[in-house]
C-alpha cells in the first residue's frame, strides 16, 4: 500500500511540475500552450537518450531542461506577436510532429517500441528506499520551482507578466515587450516542462511515443483550470485532484459499473471536455476562489 | 526517384485530399472572422458527420446519399447548439476563453464518439469501382466526385456571398457586426446562419474524407493543423482563398508522402505554416488587420 502511495505520488509530483510549467505560461502570461506534452517529451528523451549513452544522469537532465526551453524559443518567436489563437493550435501541430519524430527516427528514438532500460535516479540505493528518495527529491524540486516562480512573480517581470495578461495594450502602451516578456515566459515554463519530462524517464526507465500524445497536455489543463490559474497553491491541489480523479475512475469496474478500458477512457475525456466547458461557462478563475471575470 | 506519371499521380490524389480538407476548413475560417477565436471543436464535427451517416446506413437509413444527407443534417444541429447553449453565453469574453471552451467540446464530440462507437476503425460499405485513365493517369471515380462536390459547394459560396442580399447582408456582419446591428441586420439571425452552414460544411468534409480513407474517433482531430494552415495561408475569413491554399496544402502534403515519409504529412504541412507565418501572415488573400 504504502509502495502504491508512493508512485501515485510521484506520478502526481510530476503533473505538478507540469502544471506549474502551464501555470507561468497560461495563468500568469495567458499564453494558450496546447503543446506542453511536446517539452516534457523532448525533456523525457533527451535525458533518457544521453543517459543511456553514458552522461551522468544528473548532467542530462540538466541539458533536457534547457533542450525543452530551447525548443521553445523558435515557436514563441513565430507566433507571439500574433492573436493567442495561432500559438494554442500551433503547439498541438508542434507536439504531434514532435511525437511523428520520436515514432519514425528509430535510430534515435527507439522508433514505436521505445526506449528502454533508461537509468534510474538512486539506481545504488535499495529498491524500497529509491522511490522513497525520487519522492523526496520531487517535493524539494517542486519547492524549489514554486519558491523561484514566487519569487520571479513579486519582481518587476512577474508584475509585467500579469499586465501583459490582464490588458496587453496597456502593457504595450507603456512601452513595455509584450513579445519578449511573452517569449521567456514561454520558454522558462518549457523548461519545467523538460524537467518534469527527465524525471519521468528516469522514474519509469521506459519511455515510448504513445506516452506523450495530447491527452498529456490537456489533463494539465484541466487541473491548472479546476485549481485556479495564477495561483500555484491552487494548482497544485488542482493536479491532486485530477490523480484522485485518473485513479478513482478506474474502480469504477468495483462498484458495479462495468466498460471496457477504451470506455473508461472516453468518459474519463468526456467528463474533462465537460469540466473544461463549465469552469469556462460558470467558474472561470477556478473552483476555489471568489470569482472575478479573468 | 519518382516518375513524372507518379508525380502527376500525386498530385491528383493531393487535389481530392485538398478538396476535402477545403470544406472543412472554410467553417473554421469563417467562424475565426466573425466570433474572432479559432472553434477548435469544428474540425471534430467532422468525425461526428462520419459516424452519424455509418450509423444510419448500417440501420434505419440504407441508402448512402441518403443516410449522408442525414448525418450532414445531425452535424448541423450540433453547431447549431454549441454556438447557442456554449458559445452565444461567452460572447464578448477574450478569445482565450472561447478557445479553452470550444477544447472541452473537441473532447465531448470525440470521446462521446468514442463512447458508442469505440476506437476501431471502421469504414463505409461503398462498392469498389474501377479507376478512370487518363493516359497513365488513373483517378479513382470517388474522387472525381469529391473533387466534384466541393467546387460545386464553393461555386455556390461564391455566387451567395457575391450576389445575394443574403451574402451582402453576411459581409456587412464579418466586416463589422456593430454597424451592421445599427443598420438594421439581425446579425443573430446572421450568425446561427453561419454556425449551421460552416458546421454542415465540415459534416461533408468529413463524410467525404471517410469515403476516401477509413472512419476514427481522430478521423477530424487529425485535419486540425491542416485546416488551420489552410485557413491562415489562404488569409483568414476569405473563402477563395481557403479553398486554393487547401488545394496547395493537399498536393504538398501528397510530396511529402512520396518524397520524405507518409507519416511526416504533418511536418511538411508544419513547414508550410512556418513559411506562411514568416513571409506572409495574413495570407494569400486576408488583411493584415485578422492576423492580429
Amino acid at each position: 500500500m504504502t509502495a502504491y502511495i508512493i508512485a501515485i505520488g510521484i506520478i502526481a509530483l510530476i503533473y505538478v511540475l507540469l502544471a506549474l510549467s502551464l501555470n507561468l505560461q497560461w495563468g500568469h502570461t495567458g499564453l494558450i500552450n496546447f503543446g506542453l506534452v511536446a517539452f516534457f517529451a523532448i525533456g523525457a528523451y533527451v535525458s533518457g537518450v544521453l543517459s543511456l549513452n553514458g552522461w551522468p544522469i544528473f548532467l542530462s537532465m540538466i541539458v533536457a531542461v534547457l533542450a525543452a526551453a530551447a525548443a521553445a524559443w523558435p515557436l514563441g518567436k513565430l507566433t507571439l506577436s500574433l492573436k493567442e489563437d495561432y500559438l494554442a493550435v500551433i503547439a498541438v501541430g508542434f507536439s504531434e510532429v514532435v511525437r511523428n519524430v520520436l515514432e519514425n527516427e528509430a535510430w534515435l528514438t527507439g522508433g514505436p517500441s521505445g526506449l528502454p532500460g533508461v537509468p534510474r535516479l538512486y539506481a545504488d540505493a535499495p529498491p524500497a528506499m529509491r522511490d522513497m528518495l525520487l519522492f523526496m527529491t520531487l517535493v524539494v524540486a517542486v519547492i524549489v520551482v514554486v519558491a523561484m516562480m514566487e519569487r520571479l512573480l513579486r519582481a518587476p517581470f512577474g508584475r509585467t507578466l500579469r499586465s501583459v495578461r490582464d490588458n496587453e495594450t496597456a502593457a504595450a502602451a507603456l512601452g513595455k515587450d509584450v513579445v519578449s516578456f511573452k517569449t521567456r515566459s514561454l520558454v522558462l515554463g518549457s523548461g519545467i516542462a523538460g524537467l518534469a519530462g527527465a524525471f519521468y524517464a528516469h522514474y519509469l526507465t521506459f519511455i515510448s511515443p504513445e506516452q506523450f500524445t495530447p491527452d498529456v497536455t490537456f489533463n494539465v489543463w484541466i487541473a491548472v483550470i479546476i485549481g485556479g490559474s495564477g495561483r500555484n497553491l491552487g494548482v497544485i491541489l488542482g493536479t491532486f485532484l485530477l490523480i484522485l480523479f485518473l485513479e478513482g475512475t478506474r474502480f469504477l469496474n468495483d462498484v458495479g459499473i462495468g466498460l471496457d478500458g477504451s470506455q473508461l477512457g472516453a468518459l474519463r475525456f468526456i467528463l474533462i471536455g465537460l469540466a473544461l466547458v463549465l469552469c469556462m461557462l460558470y467558474r472561470p478563475s477556478g473552483l476555489f476562489v471568489k470569482q472575478e471575470r479573468v | 526517384m519518382p516518375s513524372l506519371i507518379q508525380l502527376l499521380q500525386s498530385v491528383v490524389d493531393g487535389i481530392a485530399n485538398g478538396a476535402i480538407l477545403a470544406l472543412i476548413a472554410v467553417g473554421l475560417s469563417v467562424i475565426f472572422r466573425l466570433n474572432k477565436f479559432v472553434n477548435v471543436a469544428h474540425v471534430d464535427l467532422a468525425t461526428v458527420g462520419a459516424y452519424a451517416t455509418l450509423f444510419l446506413v448500417s440501420g434505419f437509413l440504407p441508402v448512402f446519399w441518403l443516410a449522408a444527407l442525414a448525418g450532414i443534417a445531425v452535424v448541423a444541429l450540433i453547431g447549431y447548439l454549441s454556438h447557442r447553449l456554449v458559445y452565444r453565453r461567452l460572447d464578448g469574453q477574450r478569445s482565450i476563453t472561447l478557445i479553452i471552451t470550444s477544447i472541452g467540446v473537441a473532447f465531448m464530440l470525440r470521446y462521446l464518439v468514442t463512447f458508442i462507437w469505440g476506437s476501431n476503425q471502421r469504414s463505409f460499405d461503398l462498392p469498389l469501382m474501377r479507376a478512370v485513365r487518363f493516359g497513365d493517369i488513373r483517378i479513382s471515380p470517388y474522387d472525381l466526385t469529391i473533387v466534384g462536390i466541393a467546387v460545386a459547394i464553393f461555386v455556390g459560396l461564391f455566387v451567395i456571398m457575391r450576389y445575394t442580399s443574403l451574402g451582402r447582408a453576411l459581409r456587412a456582419v464579418a466586416d463589422n457586426p456593430s454597424l451592421a446591428r445599427v443598420s438594421g441586420l439581425r446579425t443573430e439571425h446572421l450568425l446561427t446562419i453561419i454556425w449551421v452552414a460552416a458546421s454542415a460544411l465540415a459534416g461533408i468534409g468529413g463524410i467525404l474524407l471517410a469515403v476516401k480513407t477509413v472512419i476514427t474517433p481522430y478521423l477530424g482531430w487529425a485535419m486540425l493543423l491542416p485546416a488551420f494552415a489552410a485557413m491562415i495561408f489562404g488569409g483568414v475569413g476569405s473563402i477563395g482563398g481557403t479553398f486554393v491554399a487547401a488545394i496547395i496544402i493537399g498536393i504538398v502534403s501528397e510530396f511529402a508522402a512520396m518524397y520524405w515519409l507518409p507519416t511526416y504529412r504533418l511536418a511538411a504541412i508544419f513547414g508550410v505554416i512556418v513559411i506562411v507565418l514568416l513571409l506572409r501572415p495574413q495570407g494569400l488573400f486576408g488583411t493584415k488587420a485578422v492576423a492580429k
